[in-house]
């Protein structure tokens, strides 16, 4: 997407912060969207598979973006993300096994995937504090 | 790994932030790597180095545990 004037003369960092907003709101609506029409038309097909392609399509871009913005920072940023990758996958990890550990001892029933997605991005978001933490 | 860059700074009269936009890292990098929290790669101790106008190996230097 070309940049208009008035984006031109912001700073480079808010530029990036507003493209942020801009794709995560992109992927927001890609997902609404898909759960609309998988709420509505849950008979259709053709619909049904447009709505989980369009759900990844937004996830994809907003996917793609966040690695491209972490491949363009200096080599000490990308430490702290790599820190953070690092915490959020074993935090992840301990999460499904400990899931999967209580489901077979009967102490839990279910855990759905998107709660699993949803510690997976918590524990990246709140390790990429940590991190920048220790090395501040 | 251990380094000079807090006397060298010093010595130009620099803070943290000025030698972190020489180098185009933030202040933060400049103080993890002056704490040795974190040791800084290859481009970024050369430009370091350039900075100072010195050789890495004149701001870096191995150490026994290294």
């Amino acid at each position: 997407m070309p940049l208009t004037d008035e984006e031109k003369k912001l700073d480079p960092s808010v530029r990036r912060l507003f493209r942020e907003l801009g794709v995560v709101a992109f992927w927001g609506v890609t997902y609404a969207s898909a759960i609309q029409i998988l709420k509505h038309h849950p008979q259709t097909v053709w619909l049904r598979g447009a709505a989980v392609a369009l759900a990844i399509a937004g996830f994809a871009t907003w996917l793609v973006f966040t690695a491209r913005a972490i491949r363009s920072e200096n080599e000490f940023t990308r430490r702290i993300h790599l820190v953070a990758l690092s915490i959020a996958f074993a935090v992840t990890a301990l999460f499904l096994f400990v899931s999967d550990m209580l489901q077979r001892a009967g102490f839990l029933d279910y855990v759905s995937l998107m709660t699993i997605f949803m510690v997976m991005l918590a524990s990246w978001w709140i390790s990429i504090v940590i991190a920048m933490r220790y090395y501040r | 790994m251990k380094n000079r860059l807090r006397v060298l700074r010093a010595e130009q009269n620099w803070s943290q932030a000025e030698l972190g936009m020489r180098v185009g890292v933030s202040r933060q990098a400049i103080n993890a790597i002056e704490t040795g929290k974190y040791d800084p790669g290859l481009p970024l101790a050369m430009k370091i180095a350039r900075a100072f106008q010195q050789r890495v190996d004149d701001i870096f230097q191995l150490e026994e545990t290294d």
